[in-house]
């Protein structure tokens, strides 16, 4: 007679800490942290965009948003004015001192998809709508219109702590910096490119892509490699702050390139598998080593991603995780669902 | 979520001033009880709410391989995804293209990207033709072409601004090149809902709702016939007629009923598509898996012979029907006709660049023999097959397998019994510079 074998223990990590929740009832598009942590800015996919304190959770302000749909959202470098992009072409500016809009602007194409916050100024912005690209200050004087890009823009964002920024999209990344029209550099690639990412320190640049691949670009020299084998679509990038880490979704199990070498030519990525279906977001700490990452499923995971084998907390959310974002401090990090759900977990050294 | 979940998507293509709008405002009107989100193109002009209609702007991903399935249209999947977030659910969704779009990457998006494959299913695409000046694109533009050939439904808009007979002579031309799609005349483009909605189109449960018409297959012959004859010297006479040659196949057949005629007709496509032996007047035909060709002199009558070393039945397929020689078989002096007959839809030579084969034929495939050729076909010539679909009849399985596809992109699966129906197969391929008797021989090869 056959013997049984024993089950397989089930393994299931440590809940995460919570430190308060909320749902808002609707998709969350986006959420982001004020730059000191302190705020917490939700916005609905129907528009609606609540900021709360990052604390407690209490809720401090609504904005409406945008009529047929809020798209992005982005804290200036003081965290006085937020900004957002909606599906009514427009960009706004709000203030939370005087709890309303205080400039509106055209993005120049039916759905503004980015805003993206001078880095280093208060009081400048870029905004992407289709192949529109303008720079403007923030009571919406435009202070630069760039040539159309070739396609659509899908994405869109300042290299950390500099003046210089980049747009991707269909055919390839265009560097600019900020006091000229001309362009800076460009990488052309024939292939469409659905989200990039800076390194923190800027050398490299990492696509995710429609053809299930990553794109990787050696800033300074051009040298370029692509790594392909993906299962999906891939969109979710995310660096560790010593810019040598990339994780990337794109398959249920999170694959994290080592950049440093030679790497990630030729090298053996770390494999974090718990989720089952392919990832829907992923955040490095900023300063930290820890990985958050979550699925359609609702599944929210925190790894070190030195040690792959499980992750070290997770929770569950009612709805798809959409959103995952850290607090400046590391301490907290937000995760935002489908189906509405919002919650603020502490993490420590130890997840 | 579950596949029924799915929302079904409706691609609306035509040229500019088919008459898609008007089709489009008709929808929107009469299913006003439904939510219906509309994608629109740039030049699109709907007048509903501005919530429910979206603008796209044909934007074609070709991926970095150059694989032309995974052709996508970035910007439905980008508009898509999002309306997709939204909570609002839609009960339908319309996309009109441009007049000038290739349906193609529409179709795709639904079936390459995950995102869409999950949330959507595309129920089909149906096409407006301008009938009275349809004429003016037919011939030199490929993306009218493409949006007849594409279609799961072809509306003949326009029918008061033409005479019948003209009408008669597009459908007839429009037939040809996509003999699968449904055909509706319209006016105005006034037309049942449940034409239009609903219609399955890439539902394999539905893949073959318009069997058997468009399975019909076209021969290079028009008519067989299956003689018993006995063992010696027989002769065919014919007058003159409206060709001055005519192909002439004659081989040993496994029977003389009609069920025999069918069994061997496949044999006889392929003896069309071997090098035709010339005949002479006078000269003499042997039975065999070849194709004579029949010279007839300038006038008058004359004579081939027929010589048959095995007496049997045996099955004579003519390029014409026998009646326009007054073509007739003379068994040892005596005029015989056919114990079975059957005409056939002949094969339209005028050239048409998009155009489809359809393959029907008994017996069971040998799965290996069949996979390898289907994907060295696709792999060769997938970006000239637009569509296919059919059923097959596969060895050692009782079901049914049911298969649909867009140029390499593939989708079949085991359907229900085969039961008492006779096994058989049937398939069509809808494309472009397509070699009926390549892909008709080459299938025949598959057969276990």
């Amino acid at each position: 007679m056959p013997r049984l074998a024993a089950p397989p223990p089930l393994v299931s990590a440590p809940q995460l800490r919570l430190a308060w929740e909320t749902g808002i009832g609707d998709h969350v598009i986006r959420i982001v942290w004020s730059p000191d942590g302190g705020l917490l800015a939700i916005a609905a996919v129907s528009g609606a965009v609540q900021v709360r304190n990052g604390a407690t959770g209490d809720l401090l302000c609504v904005f409406d948003g945008h009529g047929f749909g809020t798209q992005s959202l982005a804290w200036n470098k003081s965290g006085k004015l937020l900004a957002s992009g909606g599906q009514d072409g427009m960009a706004r500016s709000w203030s939370l001192a005087e709890g309303r809009c205080v400039a509106e602007f055209e993005g120049g194409a039916p759905w503004v998809e980015h805003v993206a916050w001078h880095p280093l100024r208060e009081d400048a912005l870029l905004t992407a709508a289709g192949r529109k690209l303008r720079y403007r200050s923030a009571n919406g004087a435009l202070i630069r219109e760039y040539p159309d890009f070739d396609s659509t823009i899908y994405d869109l964002a300042w290299q950390p702590g500099s003046t210089h920024f980049a747009v991707a999209g269909y055919g390839g990344i265009v560097m600019y910096k900020d006091d000229a029209k001309e362009q800076a550099r460009r990488f052309d690639w024939k292939g469409s490119i659905l989200s990039f990412a800076y390194s923190p320190n800027g050398n490299f640049i990492a696509t995710g892509n429609q053809d299930a691949s990553v794109h990787f670009w050696y800033r300074k020299s051009g040298k370029d490699l692509q790594m392909t084998g993906y299962m999906t679509k891939v969109r979710e990038l995310s660096w560790d702050a010593g810019s040598r880490f990339l994780a990337t979704g794109g398959s249920p199990v999170v694959t994290v390139w080592d950049c440093s070498g030679k790497g990630p030519a030729g090298s053996t990525p770390a494999q974090l598998d718990e989720h089952g279906v392919p990832v829907s977001a992923l955040a490095f700490q900023h300063a930290g080593a820890l990985l958050a990452s979550g699925c359609p499923g609702g599944l929210v995971c925190v790894w070190n991603h030195r040690k792959p084998d499980r992750p070290l907390r997770q929770a569950r959310l009612d709805g798809g995780i959409t959103q995952l974002a850290w607090a400046a401090d590391d301490k907290k990090f937000a995760a935002a669902s489908a189906s509405g759900a919002v919650r603020v977990f502490i993490a420590s050294e130890q997840a | 979520m579950t596949a029924n979940k799915r929302v079904p998507v409706t691609v609306l293509t035509g040229f500019l001033g088919s008459g898609k709008t008007t089709l489009l405002n008709r929808i929107l009107t009469e299913e006003h009880g439904k939510r219906i989100a509309v994608i629109e193109n740039e030049f699109g002009e709907v007048g509903v709410d501005n919530e429910l209609v979206l603008t796209a702007d044909e934007e074609i991903f070709e991926m970095n391989n150059g694989c032309i399935c995974c052709t996508v249209r970035g910007d439905l999947i980008r508009i898509l995804g999002n309306l997709m977030k939204r909570k609002d659910r839609f009960d339908y969704i319309m996309i009109e293209t441009t007049g000038l779009a290739d349906p193609a990457p529409v179709a795709q998006t639904f079936f390459v990207d995950d995102e869409m494959k999950e949330k959507l299913a595309l129920d089909g695409i149906v096409t407006v033709v301008d009938a009275k000046h349809i004429w003016e694109h037919i011939d030199d533009s490929s993306e009218a072409k493409e949006q007849v050939a594409f279609a799961d439904v072809i509306l003949l808009n326009k029918v008061d601004l033409v005479s019948p007979a003209d009408l008669d002579k597009l459908e007839t031309r429009i037939r040809q090149m996509n003999p699968a799609a449904r055909i509706h005349r319209t006016q105005d483009a006034k037309i049942g809902m449940d034409k239009v909605l609903n219609v399955g189109g890439f539902n394999l449960d539905r893949a073959l709702e318009v069997d058997p018409m468009f399975l019909e297959p076209e021969y290079p012959f028009e008519w067989g016939g299956a003689f018993d004859l006995p063992a010696g010297t027989h002769e065919f006479i014919m007058q003159e007629g409206p060709d001055p040659e005519m192909g002439f196949c004659l081989f040993s057949a496994t029977s003389t009923g009609f069920d025999g005629l069918e069994e061997n007709q496949m044999d006889a496509v392929l003896a069309y598509s071997s090098d035709p032996v010339p005949v002479e007047a006078g000269g003499a035909i042997k039975p065999g898996f070849s194709r004579s060709e029949l010279r007839l002199p300038a006038s008058g009558e004359c004579r081939f012979k027929i010589v048959v070393d095995k007496p049997g039945p045996h099955a004579i397929f003519t390029q014409h029907h026998p009646d326009e020689f007054q073509a007739k078989l003379l068994v040892a002096g005596v005029p015989v006709d056919a114990l079975s007959a059957k005409e056939y839809k002949p094969d339209h030579e005028h050239d048409e660049e998009v155009t489809s084969v359809g393959i029907t034929t008994p017996g069971d495939l040998d799965i290996k023999k069949f996979n390898r050729w289907l994907s060295e076909l696709l792999m060769n010539q997938g970006p000239d097959i637009f569509r296919m679909k059919g059923v097959l009849s596969i060895k050692g399985d009782e079901n049914r397998f049911v298969f649909q596809g867009v140029h390499m992109l593939f989708d079949g699966r085991p359907d229900r019994p085969w039961g008492t129906e006779s096994r058989h197969n049937s398939l069509i391929f809808i494309g472009r510079n397509l070699d009926r008797a390549e892909l008709n021989k080459a299938f025949q090869k598959c057969l276990a």
